[in-house]
């Protein structure tokens, strides 16, 4: 998933970057059914690596001002977040998929998900783009991943930001 | 996490919210977290040494858990409250008394399964917000099982 030339959303950018980031998805969404065939996923950045999510499967991105980290709490959970008033359970997908822990900082960048019986979402680096993936483009894992981490994507799809790796939401929350 | 509508008044056609029952929770730091307990199970502050009371006067045969040391293994400075729920007693440390808080229970949201399953953040049952943050309500039973005398 070699890092290219798609600049991302940074994690030190300003609300207003962030909320102009998420209207260019609405728009790129919007016009994805007359550029081509194909399921709009949501790239976004852990590190170098971009990573996906079908936008069916998301609720919303959102800045979050303060994360809190339970006590105690396995590493594989960021913290709580207040999302206007509702409290959400944060994933930290960096932790899940083996990689350095996301570093608690003032802020987060938080993919909140749909179809749980929990509120849940994903504390991700910085927001890559829209990406219109035509399933039958969808390779299988590379076969030098880990198995465990191969477990945790139902494919990997070549986009301009790189390889993007496909993420199972089934395999990654587990709460 | 989010409660709904809690029903609406008999006989009438306007629909209208119940009132929560509301709990007086007293919010603390400990181990750099926010979390509460309520105000009715709370029986004693104990600032030691300001107070000039020795511990020793306290019961020995009751629980007596740091949150600070139990959760990061630094001791804490700060307050001991003293938690008594029917027969149940225990000693909790905390960093800072914050404030008392009235809250909905309503408003309340229970933790996530994989974190009540653990069994250090096993002692936090539900969440609840001040503000744009969010506190932790500790069951000091559970704790007191865990990490008490």
């Amino acid at each position: 998933m070699a890092h290219d030339k798609v600049e991302p959303v940074a994690p030190e950018s300003g609300p207003e970057e962030i909320l102009q980031a998420i209207e260019r998805q609405r728009d790129a969404v919007a016009a994805l059914p007359a550029q081509q065939d194909g399921v709009p996923y949501l790239g976004f950045y852990l590190g170098p690596e971009v990573y996906g999510l079908p936008l069916h499967q998301l609720r919303e991105v959102a800045r979050v001002a303060r994360l809190r980290r339970i006590p105690g709490a396995p590493a594989e959970v960021a913290g709580l977040v207040n999302l206007r008033g509702e409290i959400m359970c944060a994933l930290d997908v960096r932790a899940i998929l083996g990689l350095t822990p996301w570093t608690p900082s003032d802020s987060a960048i938080l993919v909140a998900l749909r179809g749980f019986a929990d509120p849940v979402g994903l504390v991700v680096d910085a927001i890559a783009d829209i990406y219109a993936i035509d399933p039958a483009q969808i390779d299988p894992p590379p076969a030098t991943w880990p198995a465990e981490r191969a477990a945790c994507f139902v494919g990997t799809a070549r986009v301009p930001a790189g390889l993007m790796g496909l993420l199972d939401l089934n395999q990654i929350v587990k709460i | 996490m989010k409660a709904g509508p809690r029903g609406r008044r008999a006989g009438g056609g306007v629909h209208e919210l119940d009132p929560s029952p509301v709990v007086a929770l007293l919010l603390f730091e400990a181990a750099e977290c926010l979390m509460a307990l309520p105000v009715s199970e709370v029986t004693r502050l104990l600032a030691v040494p300001e107070s000039g009371v020795s511990v020793d006067e306290a019961s020995v045969d009751e629980a007596w858990v740091d949150l600070d040391e139990y959760f990061t293994g630094r001791r804490s400075t700060g307050p001991w409250l003293r938690w008594s729920r029917r027969e149940r007693r225990a000693w909790i440390r905390v960093a800072r008394v914050v404030e008392v808080l009235p809250c909905a229970l309503r408003s309340l949201a229970p933790m996530p399964a994989t974190v009540r399953a653990t069994r250090r953040a096993g002692v936090f049952w539900a969440a609840g917000v001040r503000g744009d943050d969010v506190f932790l309500l500790v069951d000091p039973a559970r704790l007191a099982d865990e990490g008490g005398g």
